[in-house]
């Protein structure tokens, strides 16, 4: 064998082979996506920093600037304050509780056993997130409100009670029904990790005479751990922030929370102008909550490798047999179909057949009319509506769908240092935790300087609905590019595909399922958002949430409750198309 | 196989996306974005000829074609612009439904940026201050052009009165029968309406009444109310809604004129004929800036008048209540009733009760 | 051909856990073509980091790898050519197929893309699946097979291109013993046919014996020995070595009389002449043997040199041979014979070790303090 410096001379004169490096396609990709990941942030989050220092009461925060901290003190002076931040963490917390359990629970039962039917019941559990918030809640207090809710008054006779049992006015009837309210969505960001866990783990539990309790705390849970925590983080920040709900039942519960105060501040009596400098201090202190739970977050799931579900090893768990509980399991699913999806929808169909409200009865029933429905459907703007509103939530979906899947390889696998992945995970979450109204303004307040022309077009809606949801889009898909294993993309890069080839044949296919489900729940929240859009629609582009809007407002509830009824269907109808795509493209049942 | 054929239907659908897009941006508009125009200037009032000036301001009209209407309901419009058209052919109306919050903000944000994109306003009373001080309202002389009454002109010729809303004490007639019924404000006291009331989340109506009543009555009046055990809902349709349900029986924050269109099909609902009763003004007028500047004067003019006001009460809109214009305006008047509009000399302590008012709504127990 | 100098892999800051951790500390060696050559070592020694450095899967910080006369890296010379532009077939300890295509699909993927006729990729993944046995298993879907026809599918995967250089990263540790065995046979026969050079990680000195031409043995991120199996288990320069592949034992002992090349040394069981590869002149050193290097007598035998003396304890029956221990003192040896021996538990037992088959090394703490 010849000595390593003999060798090495040899090649030295003769010169060795110098390879041409072109530019990395993935490092374009990935800086482009990081800049404008930065950029969709920036607007929102200068606006809020500005404003919450410089904004002089009386003025919109753009018009002078004085530093001060006066809204802070204001914020935080309040001799409520800490009483309605109290509020806001029990809200918080026991949501967070009752909603991811229960979807922890729903997911459990729907990807892991053999429940059957379960296309529909995905389709189905789906469509409360398209009920607009406030009817939602209004429907709730038709079924728990203690003299007339519906729930109610078929107790009350068992017990020989005169009102309640249940009162929805309360700060537990509040934490109730937002917690419901958060079910669809935790159980899109969990169920994929279920769908699938390496079934070998669970099955060496088994094996060592495990019970499947002690299988699930101990083997499936821990697996969750990242997706679980993506999910009750996001949470966290959502029911801090979320305010139709604490505003629809929390005022007569006398129980104000940190996004009513918000809200209040930028809806005021007439006479005022909005006050987004104490909302926006209000809206920092919401931030840095965020952000602390970002780096809990970050710090717990440090080592990515654990969580990795797909190897390529045995890639479809197994399901397990209900048994004796397979008569529970189906009416606790189906009754929670019905209360969450049937009640609400039929308490909206109720009011598009009425063109003033009447309490569920006989009378009722003899007093049905269509005219909301000639009347909508013969709106002149009726056709724009739509097809405004279709063009929206798909650009919207796609658009922010493409954003979090770079974003989330980026994140995980990206050719950056961990310091920097992590602040492009911690900079995607910040839209967030940054109230909407604040959002609409500064994409307002950008826009409408901006040399190109965006400001009153469909393009500046697109722009707000990806700046809010780019936070759920990254969530969800960080949290499925931390399932596949590393060694799939490795192998792909040896087998000689470039990084582009890697991302179009393993990834993406690897990841569709998380894709679908990620541009479902975007653009059914799109297609329903009002706090921005209403900052940002003009007279050709009218979406269906301000038409809605309006004719809430002026009292036209029936044709309000129309475009509801419409609006479910619709997305009724998206949900099963997308579950059946879904689970053909994973093969399962 | 079967991945890659569904991963080409989203290739084909995500290229479809972004053609569709750029269609959208084209057609969608950058119309939107009017630049700032020279503010063209109406002709001084003549002496005597009124008609004359009028019929100046209607040529300069038809040539801009159109005005932008943005208004909080548009559907009772119709009537409306059927009557304009046949007093003044030509101009086509082109309304915005947007509420006067999200209004108010958009001129002012706009017109930071040197953009004006409305030309007529459909504001409350008190908005008017907030685009004043900004001077984004044209003062024009209504009165001596157009002949509207002075008594519907306010803040220095900036805005015209058009229609109100009224805040009464409203109820559920099934559950509050015969002499149940309040004959005054303080029956709502009473405890055997307590955990039956309904007040509306931002405390409408109180801060009015305390013209009459005074600032220290009024906050009593309130934290009264408040150990009734209130519902208490934000927005007037939900307000009317919980009282048309039964959800509760008697309270303050919907419409006399939604509880007598309410009436009409059927509800258990009515409203308490007992004073006084605030009132929130709609006013109109147009910006400085406007874009169509003549046909702004000329719409504004419209629905300030008496035609346009009938019409607008023709198509099912509300009424100037306090010229007993129409319906709920007469049975008023019968009734005695005092009519509270808000006035801008007694703002500021209008405001002070208003925000101890919402202090006191949206505070804990 | 395959070189590696002066590897170097540090983990840079904002790796909390490992920040600063030297995983390489300085690897250079040459693989001759056609070698079945073998990194071995305990976990974290630094032999999958040096696996995936030749890959181009992770990127050192200093050193150089040639592949054949081709530099894929150098840090001084600022050179990194991506893993896709190396040529090299590699064997994942996960196998790593990818679950949403068939096996015909997983095996093609390498061959897409190169322009190549849609018979001529059809032909060379027949081929590579019949060199692996799983030609009829072309069109499932990948994830229906067991966890040993997945991993023949990653081997057929990694042949398909006709690479000059096969990787393999612990490609058997999670098959079952038969399997391992059957797998080990075929993958030699596969090398041997095709005449590629395989780099081969493994943790199992078992495995590494049996298939390599060469084996490298690592600890702490540095080469402890490097040799053929049969030098590096006859003849193990290193005590590392002598422990970690077979099984060794350790007496500690006293040198008596010192001489380079072969030394005597006495300890609790008799005095023994060994050959000396300790590295300094200490006193105090260990004497090594292997358990089935003995010759064993029930009476004293006539010389008395290399003559272990002690009491017999702790008989285990292990089919083709009996193992046990012999204590002196304190101290204990494990000793290996044919179990028509039958030794009794207690009595008093002589064994012979040639000093062919005796070494001496440095004591444990020595060795680790020169490791660094």
């Amino acid at each position: 064998m010849r000595h390593i410096h003999e060798i090495s001379a040899t090649l030295d004169t003769s010169g060795y082979k110098r390879e041409k490096t072109p530019i990395s396609l993935m490092k374009l990709v990935s800086c482009l996506v990081i800049l404008l990941t930065c950029y969709i942030v920036i607007t929102p989050l200068f606006m809020l920093l500005y404003s919450s220092v410089g904004s002089a009461k009386g003025k919109l925060p753009f018009e002078s600037f004085s530093f001060s901290l006066a809204n802070y003190a204001e914020a935080l002076g309040n001799p409520a304050f800490l009483k309605i931040v109290m509020n806001s963490l029990y809200f918080t917390a026991g949501s967070m509780a009752i909603g991811i359990s229960l979807a922890v629970v729903l997911a459990w039962i729907l990807e892991r056993t053999d429940m059957p039917g379960k296309t529909v019941i995905y389709g189905l559990i789906m469509i409360p997130m398209a009920i607009p918030n406030m009817i939602y809640a209004i429907s709730w207090t038709q079924l728990m409100d203690s003299k007339i809710g519906m729930l109610n008054q078929l107790i009350r006779p068992l017990f020989g009670l005169e009102t309640g049992p249940f009162s929805i006015y309360t700060l537990g009837g509040m934490i109730f029904v937002q917690g419901i309210h958060m079910v669809p969505t935790a159980l899109l960001m969990i169920a994929a990790t279920f769908a699938t866990m390496d079934p070998t783990l669970e099955e060496q539990s088994a094996l060592c005479g495990k019970g499947m309790m002690t299988t699930i705390r101990r083997i499936s849970l821990p697996i969750l751990k990242p997706s679980l925590l993506a999910a009750i983080i996001y949470f966290a920040v959502v029911a801090m922030e979320t305010f139709e709900i604490p505003a629809t039942l929390g005022l007569t519960a006398r129980t104000p929370v940190l996004a009513t105060q918000i809200y209040w501040a930028t809806h005021p009596a007439s006479g005022k102008l909005p006050d987004y400098g104490v909302a926006s201090a209000l809206g920092v202190i919401l931030l840095v909550f965020a952000l602390v739970l970002i780096s809990i977050y970050q710090r717990s799931t440090r080592n990515a490798e654990k969580y990795t579900t797909i190897t390529g090893k045995a890639y479809r768990p197994k399901q397990l047999e209900l048994g004796k509980w397979k008569p529970a399991a189906f009416i606790f699913v189906w009754l929670f179909i019905i209360l969450t999806v049937f009640a609400p929808f039929l308490t909206l169909l109720w009011t598009s057949l009425h063109e003033f409200y009447v309490p569920f009865s006989w009378t009722g029933l003899q007093s049905v009319s269509a005219n909301a429905y000639r009347a909508v459907l013969q709106r002149p703007d009726l056709p724009m509506v739509a097809w405004n509103t279709v063009l929206m939530t798909v650009a919207s979906g796609m658009l922010t769908v493409l954003m979090a899947t770079l974003i989330g390889w980026i994140v995980v696998r990206g050719p950056f240092s961990r310091r920097t992945r992590q602040l492009v995970d911690a900079v995607s979450f910040i839209p967030q935790a940054v109230p909407a109204v604040v959002i609409g303004l500064s994409l307002m307040f950008l826009y409408i300087r901006f040399p190109l022309p965006i400001y009153g077009t469909i393009v500046i809606l697109i722009i707000g609905m990806i700046t809010k949801y780019l936070a759920f889009g990254s969530r969800t898909m960080i949290s499925a590019q931390l399932q596949i294993s590393k060694e799939l993309e490795e192998a792909s890069l040896i087998s000689g595909a470039s990084w582009s080839r890697t991302m179009r044949k393993v990834l993406m296919p690897l990841l569709t399922p998380a894709i679908l489900n990620c541009f479902i729940w975007i653009a059914v929240h799109a297609m329903r958002e009002l706090s921005i859009v209403i900052m940002l629609y003009s007279p050709k582009t009218l979406v269906l949430s301000t038409t809605v809007w309006n004719l809430w407002e002026g009292g036209w509830t029936a044709e309000a409750s129309v475009l509801g009824v419409f609006m479910i269907v619709l997305l009724g109808l998206l949900f099963f198309g997308g579950q059946v795509l879904v689970r053909r493209l994973t093969g399962t049942r | 196989m079967k991945q890659t054929g569904a991963h080409r239907k989203i290739g084909v659908f995500f290229l479809l996306t972004v053609l569709l897009l750029a269609a959208g941006c084209g057609s969608s508009g950058s119309s939107s974005a009017v630049p700032n125009q020279d503010q063209a200037t109406a002709p001084a009032a003549p002496a005597g000829d009124v008609s004359d000036a009028v019929q100046q301001i209607y040529e300069a009209a038809k040539k801009e074609g159109k005005v932008i209407y943005w208004t909080t309901d548009d559907k009772e419009l119709e009537k409306i612009i059927e009557g304009f058209s046949k007093k003044f052919p030509g101009i086509k109306v082109e309304s915005f439904e947007i509420q006067p919050q999200q209004a108010v903000d958009r001129i002012i944000t706009e017109a930071s940026a040197g953009q004006t994109n409305v030309d007529v306003y459909d504001l409350y009373y008190l908005d008017a201050p907030k685009l004043i001080e900004r001077d984004l309202i044209r003062s024009f002389e209504w009165n001596e052009v157009f002949g509207i009454s002075p008594d519907y002109i306010d803040y220095d010729n900036k805005a015209l009165k058009t229609w109100h809303i009224s805040l009464p004490i409203v109820y559920n007639t099934n559950l509050v029968k015969g002499d149940e019924v309040p004959k005054a404000w303080e029956d709502l006291l009473d405890p055997k309406w307590k955990g039956k009331i309904l007040l509306e989340a931002r405390g409408l109506a109180f801060p009015t009444l305390s013209y009459v009543w005074g600032e220290e009555k009024t906050l009593e009046f309130v934290a009264q109310l408040l150990k009734q055990e209130p519902m208490i809902v934000k927005g007037g349709t939900p307000s009317t809604q919980a009282i048309v349900n039964g959800q509760a029986a008697i309270g303050v924050g919907p419409y006399a004129f939604k509880a007598e269109q309410m009436k009409k099909q059927g509800a258990p609902i009515d409203w308490a004929k007992v004073g006084p009763i605030a009132l929130t003004t709609h006013i109109t007028g147009t910006l400085k800036n406007a874009p169509h500047p003549n046909a702004a004067l000329l719409f504004a003019y419209y629905l300030a008048s008496e035609e346009g006001l009938q019409d607008r009460m023709a198509g099912g809109g509300g009424e100037r209540l306090d010229a007993a214009m129409g319906p709920i305006g007469r049975t008023m008047k019968e009734h005695g009733i005092e009519l509270l509009t808000e006035q801008w000399e007694k703002e500021e302590v209008r405001q002070r009760v208003a925000e101890k008012v919402s202090e006191m709504l949206s505070s804990t127990n | 051909m395959i070189r590696i100098r002066d590897l170097v892999k540090v983990y840079p800051p904002g790796d909390r856990n490992k920040a600063g951790f030297k995983a390489l500390k300085g690897i250079s060696y040459t693989i001759e073509p056609g070698t079945f050559f073998t990194m071995l070592g305990p976990s974290g020694c630094g032999k999958t980091t040096t696996l995936r450095s030749i890959a181009g899967l992770e990127k050192p910080t200093g050193g150089e790898i040639y592949l054949g006369d081709r530099l894929v890296y150098s840090s001084s010379r600022n050179v990194f050519v991506p893993p896709e532009k190396r040529g090299l077939g590699m064997v994942f300890q996960s196998y790593a197929i990818w679950p949403h295509m068939t096996v015909f699909q997983n095996v093609s993927y390498p061959l897409e893309n190169r322009k190549m006729p849609k018979a001529e990729i059809e032909k060379r993944v027949n081929k590579a699946l019949e060199m692996v046995g799983l030609a009829a298993f072309k069109h499932n879907l990948a994830p229906n097979l067991s966890g040993g026809q997945q991993q023949r599918v990653a081997l057929a995967r990694a042949l398909v291109s006709e690479p000059e250089v096969l990787l393999l990263d612990e490609p058997l540790s999670n098959l079952d013993a038969k399997l391992r065995e059957q797998m080990r046979h075929e993958l030699k026969s596969i090398q041997k046919q095709t005449g590629l050079t395989a780099v081969y990680v493994t943790h199992d000195q078992e495995e590494a014996l049996a298939l390599s031409d060469v084996i490298v043995l690592m600890l702490d991120g540095k080469i402890v020995e490097m040799g053929r199996p049969s030098e590096l288990y006859q003849n193990p320069k290193k005590r590392f070595t002598a422990s970690f592949i077979g099984i060794s034992n350790f007496v500690e002992s006293r040198r008596v009389q010192g001489s380079s090349g072969s030394a005597l040394v006495e300890n609790e069981f008799g005095r023994f002449e060994a050959k000396d590869y300790t590295e300094s002149a200490v006193q105090m050193v260990d004497l090594s043997f292997r358990p089935h290097n003995v010759q064993l007598y029930w009476e004293e035998p006539e010389q008395n040199l290399n003559i272990g003396k002690g009491r017999v304890q702790d008989i285990v029956f292990l089919g083709e041979t009996i193992e046990f221990y012999v204590v002196a003192g304190e101290k204990k040896v494990r000793l290996r014979t044919h179990p028509a021996f039958l030794p009794r538990e207690g009595e008093e037992i002589y064994f012979y070790v040639d000093p062919k088959h005796c070494i001496i090394y440095g004591t444990e703490d020595e060795d680790h303090e020169r490791g660094d």
